[in-house]
């Protein structure tokens, strides 16, 4: 018989308490697969946000400044107006090498509308955040204007959203982010207008006077991309003197939902490593029981002519067959608990984000495989080199009594 | 070829005081032979069977095992000449639990190096003259200690040993199932190995080739039937080697 189907057999019908160490294995490996997958996430999420943000600042009206980061961040529906006027000083400001205009805009969780989200418009000719994300073009629009959606948004059976009693065609969706800029539509200045007119008449309040070209007179930011070289710090200081505005900067923004990731991932290491530290731990002194009360077998078996290494061996096999089997559950069931509720999570934890691709997931599985395999290992090559190093008679002395 | 031992000495040392459970013992288990060593509960006959099987190093003396000398041979080297020479049915229990009897008996197979088909056809034929054929499939937690003594019998006779060595097979047996256990190990006597039984069970005694008495870490050869064992003490009796167990020794 090989070491393996001995060990196979004793693990199924052998009462040795494998069981128990399974339960550790899975323990261990769960912890670590949805540790490491949770971490990698909220990583790559605050990467995606930073990379998408695409602006060093925006310029927002005064006291709109967490509004700001609740649209960018958690995705939060908010609407504000500023007076456009400001636009060409800031474009002739020194440092200042990109200037464009947006307006946010919320839907309303009424009948009117498909959804209650952030619309935002974006002016076609100055913009350099939002185009570059096109993914995939849809389809050029019929309707009353065409829309860009986020990874997250969810279309009519038509493929078409409603906003304030109007219809309109989505033109093509954007990248996945990881971040609230998911769950947001995008439309230009002139479909921004329409939007603008239609909420306007169901109560929504944005600029003052006609609703006839708004978007030339009211807009709710400016996102500027400062020159290289260029302090962000000394251009948001020289703006804030225009009175009446807001700035916030995204290294600051950045740095605050990566002082939170960095918080949360400080929490899933401390756990993780003391999951690993206890599971060691436990198992050590499973397995040293385990090989204790089995301590007549191994006279037997040595009593049979077996080697020390092949007791070793035995001990070694039947507590790795037993750890992987624990791993493999406890990687299942991470998944199965990470990956259907990664939205949840995301929208409670309140932070960017991005689940890894299918290389990044087999790479941390077999990472926590391998973690698991190591904590199953080690004490059972201690336990394994105590049994087997003991005298074959004392062992069946010890056995008689 | 045999197993011969010289000036045999073990000694332990128990609540302070020194004893030796083995005694200057010279002993020889030649092939095609039944040797019984019999003696009473402490007379240091099981000790005497680890010795010469190398579980346990003598404190003096040698055992060779077809010309090695098992002194000069490292644990492992010791481990591996047992799984390939010698089979031994113990006295207390020794199935493994968690594999069936069938497998205890087929596992003895990876440590003498027989090929499995041939160790089935054996698991078979020894099964049945033991009366274990029902009872390959169980576990044996599911066994009576009788079916256990027969289920190691066939275990150390199924690895095609040289020699096969037990410690009281015919203890927990009734009258029946030990003559079964005495026919096997004589037709393994016959086919030319090397047979030694420690006991104290007047049936074991009576199939003896070689009977030799121990008391106090002491043998003293009782009887030999082969003429190769103290030429001055012929076969006696079996009433008169009882006799002598009992208290006298040649």
């Amino acid at each position: 018989m090989k070491i393996r189907e001995v060990a196979i057999k004793k693990i199924i019908y052998g009462s040795t308490g494998a069981f128990v160490v399974l339960a550790f294995a899975l323990l261990l490996s769960f912890t670590f697969f949805a540790g490491r997958i949770l971490e990698s996430s909220l990583s790559d999420g605050a990467d995606k946000l930073r990379e998408r943000l695409g602006a060093d600042m925006a310029v927002v009206p005064k006291g709109s400044e967490d509004s700001y980061q609740g649209i960018i961040l958690s995705g939060e529906p908010v609407e504000c107006s500023m007076d456009r006027s400001i636009e060409n000083n800031l474009k002739g400001m020194d440092g200042v090498e990109k200037v464009t205009p947006v307006i946010y805009l919320a839907s309303l969780n009424a009948s009117c509308c498909s959804v209650p989200i952030q619309i935002i418009g974006y002016d076609p000719e100055t913009d350099f955040v939002t185009s570059p994300w096109i993914s995939d073009e849809y389809t050029t629009g019929e309707a009353d204007g065409d829309m860009v959606v986020g990874y997250n948004i969810a279309l009519d059976v038509e493929g078409t959203l409603t906003f304030f009693g109007r219809t309109y065609t989505v033109k093509a969706r954007l990248n996945k982010t990881g971040t609230a800029m998911d769950k947001s539509v995008y439309v230009t200045f002139d479909v921004m207008d329409i939007l603008l007119a239609d909420a306007r008449e169901k109560g929504v309040e944005f600029g003052e006077g006609s609703s006839e070209g708004l978007s030339d007179r009211y807009v709710s930011a400016f996102l500027i991309r400062t020159e290289e070289g260029a302090d962000p710090d000394l251009i948001a200081g020289r703006i804030l003197r225009y009175g009446n505005v807001g700035v916030v900067q995204s290294k600051n923004m950045i740095s605050s939902v990566t002082g939170g990731i960095g918080f949360i991932s400080k929490i899933i290491r401390i756990i993780t490593i003391s999951v690993i530290a206890i599971v060691v731990l436990v198992t050590a002194i499973l397995s040293m029981f385990r090989a204790q009360t089995r301590r007549k077998e191994w006279a037997v078996l040595r009593m049979m002519g077996a080697s020390q290494s092949w007791i070793l061996r035995l001990i070694l096999t039947e507590n790795l067959l037993v750890s992987f089997a624990g791993a493999i559950f406890g990687i299942l069931l991470a998944a199965l608990v990470i990956f259907p509720f990664s939205r949840f999570i995301a929208e409670q934890i309140e932070l960017p984000y991005y689940g890894p691709g299918g290389l990044k997931v087999v790479l941390i599985a077999l990472a926590a495989l391998a973690v698991t395999l190591v904590a199953g290992a080690i004490p059972a090559i201690f336990a394994g080199t105590k049994a087997a190093g003991t005298d074959c008679y004392v062992l069946m002395r010890d056995g008689e009594n | 070829m045999a197993i011969e031992s010289g000036n045999l000495v073990k000694q332990y040392t128990r609540r302070n005081r020194t004893f030796r459970a083995v005694d200057d013992v010279s002993i020889s288990i030649p092939e095609g032979k039944i040797v019984v060593v019999s003696g009473s509960s402490g007379s240091g006959k099981s000790t005497l069977l680890n010795i010469l099987s190398g579980m346990i190093r003598p404190d003096e003396g040698n055992v060779l095992i077809e010309g090695k000398d098992l002194a000069g041979l490292s644990v492992r080297e010791r481990d591996m000449l047992r799984g390939k020479k010698i089979g031994i049915v113990p006295q207390v229990q020794s199935l493994i639990g968690g594999l069936t009897v069938r497998e205890n008996i087929v596992l003895q197979g990876t440590f003498s190096g027989k090929k499995s088909e041939s160790s089935s056809d054996d698991v078979r034929i020894y099964a049945e003259l033991l009366g274990i054929e029902e009872l390959l499939d169980v576990f044996p937690n599911s066994l009576s200690g009788g079916e256990m003594k027969r289920v190691a019998v066939a275990r150390a006779i199924t690895g095609d040993h040289e020699y096969i060595f037990a410690d009281e097979p015919t203890g927990e047996l009734d009258p029946e199932n030990a003559g079964k256990i005495m026919d096997v190990l004589r037709s393994q006597a016959d086919s030319g190995k090397g047979v030694l039984l420690i006991t104290h069970d007047e049936l074991v005694e009576s199939r003896a080739d070689i009977l030799y008495s121990m008391a106090g870490g002491k043998v003293t050869p009782v009887m030999t039937n082969t003429g190769d064992v103290g030429d001055s003490h012929p076969p006696l009796p079996l009433k008169s080697q009882n006799d002598l167990l009992k208290g006298e020794h040649l």
